[in-house]
C-alpha cells in the first residue's frame, strides 16, 4: 500500500487576468486527502474554495489559469500537467464532482437518464441500453422513487432535491475514488439538505470513496468531515481534525466563524460578526491577509505574513499568535462588536 | 430581401437581461393554438386589406380591363355581376372572403383566360422550391459558421469572420444576384442568365435534371449567401450565451470529450432560438425570393407579382398578397412547432 | 463625450466611413462633375464605360453616372432617415404607452402589434403602389414606409420600459406623485436613448434596402433614388453596361455597411457583451 495520499495538492496557485488586475484567487494552497477520508474545505464566499475545487479537475474558466509551480497529485500523477485526453479519462471516472446549483448544472434539453447514462457511455464500452439500465439502477440507489419513469423526465420536471440526487448519481455511478462536492446542499431547503447529506454519507460508506466537501456551513462539516481545512483570502489559514477545530480553534478567523454560529438557548442581543468584509482577490492585504479584520492584530501582523505553524499533531494555523500566544488580547475596536 | 426586423438584431436588453423573442402568452391557451389563430388572423387581415385596396381603385377593379386588354364589355359586365358589384360594401366583403376561402379568386386581367388561382398554383411550386432550398442551406451554413465562431470566441478568426458577415448582410440580395449574373453568366458563360430550364424537349431525363440544377445554382446562391450570414450572426450570439452555462462544465466534469460537449450539449441548446428566428425570417425570405425571381426571370410568384404590378392586375396582386401572408404565417407556425418539439421546457 | 468608450468609438473605421460618406453626399450636388439635369449631348455617345472623365460611366442619355449616384444616395438617405424617424416616433410612443398602461391594454395593444408585424410589409407596400393611379411620390413613399415599420420598435420599447418600470427607483419617482407624462418624458426616456440610437442607425440601413427593393420592382415613381438607378440598370443583358448595375448597388452597400457597422459599434458601447472564451482544456 502506497504511503502517498490519494490527493496531494501543493502550492496551488490559480490566477485570473482581469481588467482590474491579476486576481490571485488561490494563492499557494496545499493539502492532502487520503483514500476514504472526508475532508471539509470551509470559508466564506470569495476565499477561493470553489476555484480550488474546480482546479482539481482543471475546470477553471478562462481567464483563470493554474499557474506553473502548482502541483495536483492524484494517484501518483500530476493533474496539472496531464495531457487533456488522459485527464478527460479520469474525470467522472476516478475523480468526480458534484456542483452547487443542480438546476443550472444539468442540461435542460436532455433527459435525466441520458445525462447519467452519458457518464457510462463515455468511459466504458457499454451499449445505449446497458448504460441506460445502469443509470436507472443508480437513480434508484440515490433514492429517486420510480426511477425508470423518472429517468425519462427532464431536469425542469424534477424538484431541487431530486435534481441534486441526479447529480450525485452522475458523479458516483462509476465509483470514483475521490468525489469533490462543491456546496452540494446550499441551494436546497433545510429538510432536503439533511436527506442529501445522509445520501452522501451512505454512498461514502458503501463505496469507501474519499470526499472533499466544500461548504461555508460549519454544521455540515461537523456532521460529515473527519478533517477540516479553513481557507481565507486564497490561502489555507487552518487545518485540523474536526474535533480539534471545534474545541481549539487556533486562527482568529476560525474563531470568528465559530462564534458567528447562533446557538439556541444562548442569550444574545446581537449576533457576533467578523467585522469588515472579504477583500477583493486583486488586492490582498499586506502581511497577514486577515489583519484588518482580526480582533487580536498587532504590529507584526500588518508587516509580516505568517507561515502555517504547528499547533498540535495534525493541527496547523497561519497566525503569529501561535508563536506569541501572550498577544492574544483583543484590541479596543474589536470589543464593540462582541457582547461581553 | 433582407428587411430583417430591427428588433431581432437587438437581442440584448440594454440593462443586461435577455429579450423575450416570443409574444406575450395568452393565459391558459396552448401555444400552438394561439399561434394558429394568430396566423389565420394575419391572413384574414391581409385579405381584408386586399379587398380595401381593390375597392379603392378609381372606377373599379375592372375598369382597366377595358383599356388594357381586349376583354369584351359583356364579359366585364358579367364579372361585375359575379363580384356583386352593386351590392352594399359589406356584402361584397363577405362574398370576397368566401371566395378567398374557397380559393376562387377573380380572373386575372394580365393573363386573359387564366384565373388568378390557377396562375398562382402553377407559380407557387417554383417559388417554394427556391425558398426551401435556400432556407435549408442558409440555416445549415449559418449554424455551422456561427457555432464555429462561438467556439473560437475572442480569436482573430471570430473577429474577422464577424466583420465579414456584417459586410455580407449589408448587401441587397438582388444586387448580388445581378452581379453574379454579370460575372458568371455574361462575362463567363458558366451559368445561364435566367429561367428555370432551357425548355428543350430533346433532353433525356438525366440531362433535364442537370439542366434544372444548372439553372438553380445562381438564384439559390444569391439567396443563400446573405441569409446564411444573418443566421451565422444569430448563432454566434447564441453560442456565446451558451458558453457560460454551467451544464457545459458539468459535462466536462463527467469526462465528456470536448467535441461532444460542443455538439451534443452546447449546440443542442444554442440552436433553439434559431428555430424561432427562422420562423421570423420567412417574410424576409419570401421577399428576397420575389426580388431574385425578377432578376433571374424565374417563373415563380415573384415574376408573377412584378408583371401584375406593372400591368395593374389588381386581382393577381391581391391574390399574391394573400398567398404570401399565408406562407409567412405558415412558416412562423412551423417554426413554433419545431421549437416546441425540440425544447422540452416548452412542452409542459 | 460622456464615456471613454464613446470617444474611442469615433476613431473606428466604420464611423469614419459613415461620416465621410455623409459629408460627400451632402456636399455632392455642388461638386458633381456634371450637371445631371442637362445631358451634354443627346444620344450620340451613350453608355460610356468608366473613364477619367466619367468615373462611373454614363447612362443611355449620356448623363454622368457618378453624379446620378451621388444624387441618388442623397435621395435614398433622405427617404430612409425621414421614414426611420417616423417609425421611431410612432413606435416609441406606442411602446411607452403600452408599458405604462400595463395590464389588459398592454396585452391587447401588443397583440395587435404582433399581428401587424406578421403581415408582410413589402407585399402590402407593393400592393398599395400598384393600386394608386400615379406613381408614389417621395413624401408618399416616406409616409407609407414610416407608418408600416414601427411594430418591432414598439415591441422593443415596450420591453425596455416594462423592465425599467420594475426598478425601485421608478417606484420612488412615482411615489413623489409625478404624472405619467412627466414620468415618461423626464425619467424614462433618457434611458431609452441608447437603444433608440442603435435602432435609428440600423433602421436607416434597412430602409435604404427596403426602398431600393420597392423601386426595383417599380413601386415608386421616378425619383432618382439608388433603387431607381438599379431598376434602370436591370434591363441589361450583356457585359457592356455593367457599371449601371455595379455602382448604384455599391453605393447602397456602402451606406448600409456604414449604418450596420455604426449600429453594431454603438450597441457594443452601450451594452457590451461579455466574452466567455471557450475553455481549451
Amino acid at each position: 500500500m502506497t504511503s502517498e495520499p490519494l490527493l496531494s495538492v501543493n502550492s496551488l496557485r490559480v490566477y485570473f487576468n482581469t481588467p482590474e488586475g491579476i486576481a490571485r484567487a488561490v494563492d499557494g494552497v496545499s493539502f492532502t486527502v487520503a483514500a476514504g477520508e472526508t475532508v471539509g474545505l470551509v470559508g466564506e464566499s470569495g476565499c477561493g474554495k470553489s476555484v480550488t475545487a474546480l482546479s482539481l479537475l482543471r475546470l477553471v474558466p478562462p481567464p483563470g489559469r493554474i499557474e506553473s509551480g502548482s502541483s495536483i497529485r492524484f494517484n501518483g500523477k500530476d493533474l496539472a500537467l496531464l495531457p487533456t485526453e488522459e485527464l478527460r479519462q479520469l474525470r467522472g471516472n476516478r475523480l468526480a464532482m458534484i456542483f452547487q446549483e443542480p438546476m443550472t448544472a444539468l442540461n435542460p434539453v436532455l433527459t435525466v437518464g441520458d445525462q447519467v447514462a452519458e457518464v457510462v457511455r463515455v468511459h466504458t464500452k457499454a451499449s445505449r441500453s446497458e448504460a441506460w439500465a445502469r443509470a436507472v439502477k443508480m437513480l434508484a440507489q440515490v433514492g429517486i422513487p420510480d426511477p425508470s419513469e423518472r429517468a425519462k423526465q427532464y431536469p425542469h420536471e424534477l424538484s431541487g432535491g431530486m435534481r441534486q440526487r441526479v447529480m450525485i448519481a452522475m458523479a458516483l455511478i462509476l465509483e470514483p475514488q475521490l468525489v469533490i462536492a462543491d456546496e452540494p446542499t446550499t441551494a436546497l431547503d433545510v429538510t432536503i439538505q439533511a436527506q442529501i447529506l445522509e445520501l452522501l454519507r451512505d454512498m461514502r460508506d458503501r463505496t469507501g470513496l474519499a470526499l472533499l466537501l466544500i461548504t461555508h456551513d460549519l454544521g455540515v462539516v461537523a456532521e460529515m468531515a473527519s478533517r477540516v481545512i479553513v481557507m481565507y483570502a486564497g490561502e489555507v489559514v487552518e487545518e485540523a481534525p474536526v474535533h480539534a477545530l471545534f474545541e481549539n480553534p487556533s486562527h482568529p478567523y476560525t474563531e470568528g466563524l465559530l462564534a458567528a454560529i447562533p446557538r439556541l438557548g444562548e442569550e444574545a442581543a446581537r449576533l457576533k460578526t467578523i467585522r469588515g468584509t472579504v477583500p477583493p482577490p486583486t488586492a490582498w492585504p499586506s502581511g497577514c491577509r486577515f489583519h484588518d479584520r482580526c480582533p487580536y492584530a498587532f504590529d507584526r501582523c500588518a508587516n509580516e505574513a505568517p507561515m502555517l505553524l504547528q499547533v498540535a499533531s495534525g493541527h496547523r494555523a497561519r497566525c503569529h499568535l501561535i508563536e506569541e500566544p501572550e498577544r492574544r488580547v483583543r484590541g479596543v475596536e474589536a470589543t464593540a462588536s462582541v457582547l461581553s | 430581401m433582407l428587411t430583417l426586423p430591427i428588433g431581432q438584431l437587438i437581442r440584448r436588453n440594454f440593462h443586461g437581461e435577455r429579450h423575450d423573442n416570443g409574444s406575450i402568452p395568452l393565459i391558459s391557451v396552448p401555444r400552438i393554438l394561439s399561434r394558429l389563430a394568430q396566423g389565420l388572423l394575419v391572413v384574414f387581415i391581409s385579405a381584408s386589406i386586399a379587398f380595401l385596396l381593390m375597392k379603392s381603385v378609381k372606377g373599379d377593379e375592372f375598369t382597366h380591363l377595358l383599356e388594357s386588354t381586349n376583354t369584351s364589355a359583356t364579359l366585364i359586365a358579367t364579372l361585375r355581376e359575379e363580384s356583386g358589384h352593386n351590392a352594399p360594401l359589406l356584402t361584397q366583403y363577405g362574398s370576397w372572403l368566401s371566395r378567398v376561402v374557397r380559393g376562387d379568386l377573380l380572373p386575372s386581367s394580365s393573363h386573359p383566360g387564366d384565373s388568378v388561382a390557377s396562375l398562382i398554383r402553377s407559380a407557387l411550386p417554383n417559388t417554394l422550391l427556391l425558398m426551401t432550398l435556400a432556407l435549408v442551406s442558409s440555416m445549415a451554413g449559418g449554424i455551422a459558421l456561427g457555432a464555429w465562431q462561438g467556439v473560437k470566441a475572442g480569436t482573430r478568426f471570430d473577429r474577422a469572420s464577424n466583420r465579414i458577415t456584417l459586410s455580407i448582410i449589408s448587401v441587397p440580395d438582388f444586387w448580388v444576384a445581378m452581379i453574379l449574373i454579370l460575372l458568371f453568366a455574361l462575362h463567363q458563360t458558366w451559368f445561364p442568365t435566367g429561367y428555370m430550364s432551357s425548355n428543350r424537349s430533346d433532353l433525356s431525363t438525366w440531362e433535364m435534371l442537370r439542366d434544372r440544377l444548372h439553372h438553380l445554382v445562381l438564384p439559390w446562391f444569391s439567396l443563400t449567401l446573405i441569409n446564411a450570414a444573418a443566421f451565422a450572426r444569430y448563432q454566434r450570439a447564441a453560442m456565446r450565451d451558451v458558453a457560460s452555462q454551467h451544464f457545459l462544465r458539468t459535462a466536462r466534469a463527467k469526462g465528456v470529450p470536448e467535441s461532444i460537449v460542443i455538439w451534443n450539449h452546447a449546440l443542442r441548446v444554442a440552436v433553439l432560438p434559431l428555430v424561432t428566428i427562422a420562423g421570423m425570417f420567412f417574410p424576409a425570405l419570401l421577399v428576397g425570393t420575389i426580388l431574385i425571381e425578377k432578376v433571374f426571370s424565374w417563373p415563380g410568384m415573384g415574376s408573377l407579382l412584378t408583371k401584375a404590378v406593372s400591368s395593374r392586375d389588381y386581382a393577381l396582386v391581391c391574390g399574391i398578397i394573400i398567398v404570401g401572408s399565408a406562407m409567412a404565417a405558415l412558416g412562423s407556425l412551423l417554426a413554433d412547432i419545431g421549437r416546441e418539439l425540440l425544447d422540452p421546457r416548452l412542452r409542459s | 463625450m460622456r464615456r471613454p468608450e464613446l470617444r474611442a468609438l469615433f476613431f473606428r473605421r466604420s464611423v469614419l466611413l459613415l461620416w465621410g460618406f455623409m459629408l460627400t453626399i451632402l456636399v455632392a450636388p455642388f461638386f458633381a462633375p456634371h450637371d445631371i439635369r442637362s445631358p451634354e449631348q443627346v444620344s450620340t455617345t451613350q453608355y460610356q464605360p468608366p473613364s477619367p472623365n466619367h468615373v462611373m460611366g454614363t447612362d443611355n442619355l449620356d448623363v454622368d453616372l457618378f453624379s446620378k449616384v451621388l444624387k441618388g444616395s442623397q435621395v435614398s438617405l433622405i427617404i430612409a432617415s425621414t421614414a426611420t424617424a417616423i417609425t421611431l416616433a410612432i413606435g416609441l410612443a406606442y411602446g411607452m404607452i403600452c408599458a405604462i398602461a400595463g395590464g389588459w391594454y398592454d396585452a391587447v395593444l401588443m397583440r395587435i402589434t404582433d399581428i401587424s408585424f406578421s403581415i408582410p410589409r413589402f407585399l402590402i407596400l407593393l400592393a398599395i403602389s400598384s393600386v394608386v393611379t400615379e406613381p408614389l411620390s417621395v413624401p408618399q413613399l416616406i409616409l407609407l414606409i414610416g407608418m408600416t415599420g414601427w411594430f418591432d420598435v414598439a415591441r422593443i420599447t415596450r420591453g425596455e420600459v416594462a423592465g425599467l418600470l420594475k426598478r425601485d427607483w421608478v417606484l420612488a419617482v412615482q411615489a413623489t406623485g409625478v404624472g405619467h407624462l412627466r414620468l415618461a418624458a423626464r425619467h424614462i426616456f433618457p434611458h431609452l436613448v441608447p437603444i433608440l440610437v442603435v435602432m435609428a442607425t440600423l433602421g436607416i440601413g434597412h430602409t435604404v434596402v427596403l426602398e431600393a427593393g420597392l423601386m426595383f420592382l417599380g413601386a415608386g415613381g421616378l425619383n432618382g433614388s439608388l433603387g431607381n438607378l438599379l431598376q434602370d440598370g436591370s434591363g441589361i443583358s450583356s457585359m457592356t453596361h455593367w457599371w449601371m448595375v455595379f455602382f448604384p448597388g455599391l453605393a447602397i452597400v456602402l451606406i448600409v455597411l456604414a449604418c450596420n457597422a455604426l449600429g453594431d459599434a454603438l450597441r457594443d458601447v452601450f451594452a457590451p457583451e461579455q466574452v466567455h472564451a471557450w475553455p481549451t482544456t
